[in-house]
């Protein structure tokens, strides 16, 4: 997976909401690895995230012996990504809660034990992209009713909101953040453990193969791969 | 001679987006009082104009607050024409649907969409709501004997629940008495076909117009 020559950098592409975990594994390591972040919440946008992170992968091509991926599935929005200079690895997840919570497998089981609950992160709460950060940048379009109208039918089935404590950040003000979203939409607030084995493994491999995917020089990743 | 809509699908168009509910019945009452029927109305005015909201969804040019917005308009305009509508359609309705959201996917908008245009539209639909399980829907096919079975999903991680659905369908022996189709913004036509679907429709609009489609 490296390159022919060897030669050339490390280099992780994340999304920013890991960027408090995969800061802290960096110093914890102290990894040679170049790690460049993309914007959160692309994966509201798929076709803009496909773009984005194409233009990324090739900008750091020529300088990377490896390139890793700090993302999973993220609503096809990794569908069509290729590796015009080397191969690519990228997480074997749908979304970047399988990584909080360690395993593709973690996931799933709290997913099927509690399909209700919306997951929030520390990232995602500090960069404030989450269902209250939402309902402000609709309400600067929309206006406060039809903001909450939206925000409460999108939510509507939902019956918690769960902060993943990964126990890199200071809690305090993202669990008060985490709270207030839970009660402003009604929601049972809760705090589940988080781990950064994942986001060790995403920095110095070995890259398992039930955590990680690889394509070759020229393939592109398919929804299929990650089903 | 057919008499056509005054005025047209753009004025419905923006009477929608404008959430003018006021204005959409009047106007569609205009047309009725014209003598087209009051589902020619809906068909050519209110449904028309939400395939064109639509596609300005798709090519961002909205996104799903002023669809919801639009979706309300045309669900309380529909409800004031109701008896009417009912009325009308005594005689017969276009079909069958069963509709719902699979297990584990608690999202529903694009879903509600497409149940309010498929009853626009004429059709019977029965919503099995959110997180339905494989024997859910199974058993629904077994007792209301749909036309059609249609399935949405908003997550990846759920999308393979059509795929056990299918499955079970087959296996029960049940798969030729029914069309299934499969929605939502992660389903795409290779994963519907993969699945062995009947068809995939990117939108509420795109999938009343398939559920007309597939009908016999």
């Amino acid at each position: 997976m490296e390159s022919a020559a060897g030669k050339g950098r490390r280099v992780v592409i994340a999304c920013r909401v890991m960027e408090p975990e995969l800061n802290r594994v960096q110093q914890e390591e102290g990894e040679a690895v170049e790690v460049v972040y993309l914007d959160q919440a692309l994966h509201r946008t798929p076709a803009k995230l496909l773009g984005l992170l194409q233009e990324k992968i090739d900008q750091v091509a020529r300088m990377a012996s490896r390139i890793v991926l700090g993302y999973g599935l993220c609503s096809n929005g990794v569908v069509g990504v290729q590796g015009r200079q080397q191969g690519l690895i990228i997480p074997r997840c749908h979304d970047c809660i399988a990584l909080f919570l360690g395993s593709p497998s973690a996931y799933q089981e709290i997913f099927r034990a509690k399909p209700g609950t919306y997951y929030l992160t520390p990232g995602w709460i500090a960069e404030k992209k989450d269902p209250l950060g939402i309902l402000d940048e609709h309400t600067a379009r929309y206006g406060r009713e039809t903001a909450r109208w939206v925000m409460e039918a999108e939510l509507k089935h939902y019956t918690h909101i769960a902060l993943i404590n990964t126990g890199v950040e200071e809690m305090g003000p993202l669990r008060a953040r985490a709270m207030e979203n839970a009660e402003a939409l009604g929601k049972q607030y809760e705090e589940v453990p988080g781990r950064l084995d994942y986001f060790r493994e995403i920095l110095r491999g070995p890259f398992t193969e039930e955590k990680f995917l690889r394509i070759r020089l020229g393939e592109r990743f398919t929804q299929e791969m990650f089903l | 001679m057919t008499k056509e809509l005054n005025p047209d699908v753009r004025a419905y168009v923006e009477v929608l987006l404008n959430n003018d509910v006021v204005k959409a019945i009047s106007m569609m009452q205009a047309d009725i009082d014209r003598g087209i029927t009051a589902q020619e109305v809906v068909s050519k005015g209110l449904i028309s104009a939400i395939t064109v909201i639509g596609e300005k969804f798709q090519n961002s040019e909205i996104y799903v607050p002023e669809m919801m917005i639009a979706a309300r308009a045309m669900s309380k305009t529909l409800a004031h024409f109701k008896e009417k509508l009912v009325g009308e359609g005594e005689a017969k309705t276009l079909g069958k649907v069963v509709i719902g959201t699979v297990q584990g996917d608690l999202h529903d908008i694009g879903k509600n969409l497409v149940t309010m245009i498929l009853r626009g539209q004429g059709f019977e639909v029965e919503d099995l709501g959110v997180s339905v399980g494989t024997a859910k829907f199974v058993q629904a096919v077994k007792e209301k004997q749909p036309d059609i079975l249609a399935m949405s999903a908003l997550l990846t991680t759920t999308m393979i629940e059509m795929k056990n659905t299918i499955d079970t369908l087959k296996a029960e022996g049940l798969r030729n008495r029914v069309k299934v189709i499969v929605g939502g913004a992660p389903v795409t036509p290779a994963f519907a076909e993969q699945i062995g679907a009947d068809g995939n429709a990117y939108d509420a609009p795109g999938a009343a117009k398939l559920c007309k489609k597939l009908l016999p």
